[in-house]
């Protein structure tokens, strides 16, 4: 996997390259073995997405967000008075 | 391989055929020392540690890291390990 | 999420996207990737005309693209520095990662080494005893070449600095000669200090996966031994995201610094000294010395080189040092132009905030991802090219274990020397005038004399 492939040529300084749809598909790291996803607490194998424990997990990564947007909600409705 | 005790000289032998090597006595030497650190460290030895000793036991001669890379031209960590039958190290390394 | 206007400032910024040329590496793409699920679930448009506002489903094959392009994201955050909403693809990458992992699709490099770093205490695996033996070898090493009894202390109790430095340090080539040079420099200044076979590293790959519990786990055990080793002072070896992670979480993680609310963290903050910086950089340090005029050098010894420095992405772009603006470039700048005499910048829009990542930070430093490593160390490599032809340069000085490791890979893949990489206190040793202990007459008798039996010894045995 990681010595077929083209190394590129060192062109002119920082030029921005053609695009090149798709090229990088598929270029993905080894998945990690069971053993040292439960070690770190994760479940071992991949979930069939549930939906509701996905939003749930997101609910708490946006939440500080979500907060901060209410925030800021609140402010603009001061300035407003 | 999954078990460090499935190693025996014949697989070490033929994974070096596969990488067109021959294994000579001075790779044995170098095989043979990883196998005996990895018993009493539990982990491969770092190259320094590896040239270092090598020097010592071998003569000074063959301390160096070009020696090792003309036994081991994929790096002696790296090859030695694996006709070793040990687990390559990671990290950010 | 919403604030990106496509206004396309970050595209030709990414390292990845450059090397790779491929459009889902631009990071307004990688945001969308994660922003168009996000509408799907959270907007309401999205959720009622996802095709309206291209919101998609998180899927098996949206997973997948993830999996793929999250892993080619250094979390670098040069887009960010242009982006002028100042989004942050790092921050977007790592919530994205996490996301993976709470669905049982982790990546084996990170989550291995995490493994290792959380049960033995570092990311190599190292267990003690080699520790220790790698640490005498080094002691015999200094001690051969310069006659000067340099000390690597384990487990020191009471000593005033606990050293946290990369586990690399102790193992690869060119880091294990940045770590012979830590010692040197804490030699000559005569301060007791120490490193931790409980916590001998830097590094924590938790925020690479955007865990902050898995990230708390690991810096724990170095708050316990900094606590079991009664140390005043907490120092950070030459590790990027280590730095980052130390100046910017470890006050809340650990108790290094202001801000900790448990018992312990409080303990800590109470042990250590605060006429220092808490924690302080291995960098700092030097310079400080520098500065105070306590470490002479003899700058002729690195005149056989020409130097210029990389800006690791995370210390520049994520911390500071010495307390001054800009301190995060300025400083090692310094202690390099203090220890020799010829150093050039490279071109100025691919250093300090702006600089390139080296291609293989993030926790992508696997061997399997070595296709996108070597495309993302493209545009790193072309400012080098320029400077090499222009001012010959041959050696390149970073701060950061990850990008020490890369370069020594990818240089040769780009007809360099593979050794050009060299880390900033490798060339404070190789510059470092060492104070050589006054031996007296007697001693030199009594060791002449001990020669003299011993070699009568071998002959004998012979």
């Amino acid at each position: 996997m990681a010595d077929d492939f083209e190394i590129p040529e060192l062109p002119t300084y920082l030029e921005i390259p053609e695009i090149n749809e798709g090229i990088m598909d598929g270029d993905g790291p080894f998945k990690s073995a069971e053993e040292f996803q439960i070690q770190l607490g994760f479940p071992g194998k991949k979930l069939r997405i549930g939906r509701k424990l996905l939003l749930i997990k997101w609910a708490n990564l946006n939440l500080s967000i979500v907060l901060f947007k209410f925030f800021g909600c609140l402010c603009k409705m001061w300035r407003l008075y | 391989m999954v078990n460090l005790g499935d190693w025996n000289k014949e697989i070490a032998v033929e994974m070096a055929q596969s990488d067109d090597i021959e294994l000579s006595e001075e790779h044995w030497d170098v095989i043979n020392f990883l196998r005996d650190y990895f018993e009493e460290y539990q982990i491969a030895p770092a190259v320094r540690v590896l040239t270092k000793a090598i020097g010592k036991q071998f003569g000074k001669e063959k301390g160096n890291s070009k020696y090792l890379y003309s036994l081991f031209p994929y790096g002696p960590g790296k090859q030695g390990c694996r006709f070793a039958g040990l687990p390559k190290p990671t990290g950010c390394i | 999420m919403d604030a990106c206007v496509k206004c396309g400032a970050c595209t030709d910024k990414c390292h990845y996207f450059l090397g790779s040329s491929d459009p889902k590496n631009m990071p307004v793409a990688r945001q969308d990737l994660f922003r168009s699920v996000y509408r799907r679930h959270f907007t309401f448009a999205g959720k009622y005309f996802p095709k309206l506002v291209g919101a998609k489903d998180l899927n098996d094959e949206m997973l997948d693209d993830w999996y793929n392009y999250f892993h080619q994201c250094s979390q670098c955050r040069r887009c960010s520095v242009f982006c002028p909403y100042g989004i942050d693809t790092a921050e977007i990458s790592m919530a994205a990662r996490e996301v993976l992992d709470t669905v049982g699709i982790g990546q084996k490099y990170c989550n291995q080494i995490l493994g290792k770093a959380i049960t033995i205490g570092n990311n190599l695996g190292l267990p003690e005893p080699a520790l220790r033996d790698t640490l005498l070898d080094l002691e015999e090493e200094i001690e051969e070449e310069t006659g000067v009894a340099v000390k690597y202390p384990l487990d020191q109790k009471g000593s005033e600095i606990l050293l946290i430095t990369p586990s690399a340090d102790f193992f690869a080539e060119p880091h294990i000669d940045g770590l012979i040079g830590y010692g040197k420099v804490f030699h000559q200044d005569g301060v007791r200090w120490t490193m931790s076979s409980y916590a001998a590293e830097g590094a924590n790959f938790g925020m690479f996966i955007g865990s902050y519990d898995i990230m708390r786990k690991a810096a724990l055990r170095i708050r316990k031994a900094a606590l079991d080793l009664e140390v005043s002072r907490v120092m950070v070896g030459e590790c990027g995201h280590a730095w980052r992670v130390a100046y910017s979480f470890w006050n809340t993680l650990t108790g290094v610094g202001a801000g900790a609310s448990d018992e312990f963290g409080i303990k800590l903050q109470k042990q250590l000294d605060s006429r220092y910086p808490q924690p302080q950089h291995i960098i700092e340090y030097t310079y400080d010395l520098i500065q105070r005029g306590k470490l002479e050098f003899d700058k002729s010894k690195n005149d056989h080189r020409v130097v210029t420095f990389h800006d690791s992405c995370n210390v520049a772009r994520a911390t500071n040092m010495g307390g001054i603006p800009n301190g995060q470039f300025i400083l090692p700048r310094e202690v390099i132009k203090a220890v020799c005499n010829n150093y050039v910048d490279m071109e100025r829009s691919t250093i300090m905030e702006s600089t390139f990542c080296c291609g293989g930070g993030g926790g992508i430093l696997t061997d399997d991802l070595m296709e996108i490593r070597i495309k993302g160390a493209m545009p790193r490599m072309q400012a080098l090219k320029e400077v090499e032809k222009s001012n010959a340069v041959d050696t390149l000085v970073a701060i950061c274990a990850i990008c020490k490791s890369q370069f020594s890979k990818v240089l040769p893949k780009f007809n360099f020397e593979p050794d050009m990489i060299v880390s900033a206190h490798q060339l404070v040793s190789e510059a470092i005038i060492m104070d050589k202990p006054e031996i007296s007459d007697s001693e030199i008798e009594a060791d002449t004399a001990k020669i003299k039996e011993e070699t009568k010894e071998t002959e004998t045995s012979k």
